[in-house]
């Protein structure tokens, strides 16, 4: 597709803020626009950016519980953490990414909070592993301001 | 349909003053957030000898970010006001839908003031030290008020100190059970956490403004704080809880050493506890500084699902979805990662 989505988005954008904006003599209305200009800036990058972020937020988790699983003794725990391990992302639509991923996001928290109750060296270790998948969760998510 | 606006505020004012018609004039929407719907307007009552008052309407929008009882922000502005701090004088308040559709209050408009931009890398430029030492001050003043002699006790909140942050994580916690579209598991964790890891009892019951920061308060042009604003999550609780808010990160551009963008952040705390006689226990306040980037990350899902159900679509809404929620979830990730 010619032009890309974000150049399309990116054109409007600066269209909005640098002509439409200021001939409006509403300052609310100025505002809106501005708080629309970010808006569809960080859609922009998500275009780019979307399905790679959850292919791989979605391949560090299944990692986590392949690696957690032997170590877990709740077996029914243990089974989900194996089966989920084993899946692929069939698709790359976004919506289907996101089944996904909340999917796997939805055992992770069930893991974590069972790691919680547990106090022997082995979990503790997993604990950790597990912040280590969130914080780079957080950090992929994390999107930059206009101009920073 | 401003037009109609005024029309029906001139006839609710003229009944409320009871001095003949009244004019509206100039009535504009301006920016106050999502949560509530701002105007200015100018109002001349009638009679020869009476000036025009410029005037500020906040009224409900047909949803609100966060549900809040309506009364609360204008009687926590009356009892504020009465007490000798910045805060708009209030003028009326009407919780019948009637007049204008919806419940709304009216204020004074402190004139010729600004906010300070929320994501500035530099919102108060040259007067930031000055601003720092009343913001500070001023939130240490609203700590050491006594919610019984301002008449509030009736707010919603923990009446009892040790019951303080736990009924916050409950209020909290209940809003990301209605409101979470997806699954958050570091706010989960944040959530789990704050529970087991409950801090010492609050030294005392305090009003809390609950949304005391950068972008919530007016200053002039000579630096001096004029205005406190957006009462409207006001409520009983432990004072530490408006200090961590008003320190968190996200209001100082991701610089903590210096909250808000303004005084180094021993400073702001040491001048917090000259006000309010209280002390600001460094466990205890780290406690609250968590759970101030829990309650922004409830907010914010809070905000992201009124937009995804098409109940408010100021876009507001959309950019608290994305770049709060990811600010707070990456302050969290780091501050609970360190201590696993």
């Amino acid at each position: 597709m010619n032009p890309d989505i974000d150049k399309i988005i990116g054109y409007s954008v600066q269209k909005l803020a640098a002509e439409i904006a200021p001939s409006l003599s509403d300052s609310f209305q100025q505002s809106q626009i501005g708080l629309m200009s970010i808006v569809l800036g960080f859609a922009a990058r998500e275009y780019e950016r979307g399905a790679e972020l959850r292919v791989g937020e979605n391949a560090e988790m299944r990692r986590l519980f392949d690696s957690c699983a032997p170590k877990i003794e709740d077996g029914s725990l243990r089974e989900e953490l194996q089966e989920a391990a084993a899946t692929k992302d069939e698709s790359l639509r976004i919506t289907a990414l996101n089944q996904t991923n909340w999917a796997l996001r939805r055992l992770l928290i069930t893991l974590q909070a069972h790691l919680e109750d547990r106090s022997d060296d082995a979990a503790r270790v997993m604990r950790r592993q597990v912040w280590d998948v969130l914080r780079k969760m957080a950090e992929s998510r994390m999107i930059s301001l206009p101009g920073r | 349909m401003s037009d109609v606006l005024a029309q029906r505020l001139a006839t609710y004012l003229a009944g409320k003053w009871a001095r003949g018609p009244v004019e509206v004039r100039n009535l504009v929407r301006i920016s106050g957030g999502a949560s509530r719907e701002t105007y200015r307007f100018r109002a001349r009552p009638g009679g020869p000898f009476c000036d025009e008052r410029a005037l500020i309407l906040r009224r409900d929008p047909p949803a609100s970010l966060i549900e809040t009882e309506r009364a609360t922000e204008y009687r926590a502005i009356e009892a504020f006001h009465r007490l000798g701090l910045p805060v708009p004088e209030p003028v009326a308040l009407e919780l019948s839908p009637e007049p204008l559709e919806r419940p709304f209050f009216i204020m004074e408009e402190v004139e010729n003031c600004t906010a300070g931009a929320i994501l500035s890398p530099d919102p108060y430029g040259e007067f930031r030290e000055k601003i720092g030492r009343q913001f500070f001050e001023n939130l240490g003043r609203i700590a050491r008020a006594d919610p019984a002699a301002l008449k509030l006790l009736d707010f919603d909140g923990a009446t009892e100190p040790r019951a303080c942050a736990s009924h916050e994580v409950a209020r909290w916690e209940k809003v990301v059970e209605t409101d979470e579209v997806e699954p958050q598991p570091i706010v989960r964790a944040a959530i789990r956490w704050l529970k087991s890891h409950l801090p010492p009892p609050a030294q005392k019951i305090s009003i809390v403004h609950g949304d005391y920061r950068t972008g919530n308060f007016l200053f002039d042009a000579e630096g001096d704080m004029r205005a406190i604003l957006d009462w409207e999550m006001a409520h009983l609780g432990d004072p530490l809880e408006d200090l961590a808010w008003a320190i968190d990160p996200l209001w100082a551009n991701a610089d903590a050493s210096r909250p808000g963008g303004m005084i180094p952040r021993v400073e702001a705390i040491a001048i917090w506890e000259e006000a309010s006689g209280l002390k600001a226990d460094p466990a205890a306040l780290g406690w609250w500084e968590i759970f101030a980037s829990f309650k922004g990350a409830a907010i914010w899902i809070s905000a992201a699902r009124e937009y995804a159900d098409g109940r408010n679509i100021d876009p507001i809404n959309a950019f608290s979805g994305w770049y709060p929620l990811a600010f707070h979830n990456q302050i969290l990730a780091g501050r609970l990662g360190e201590m696993a």
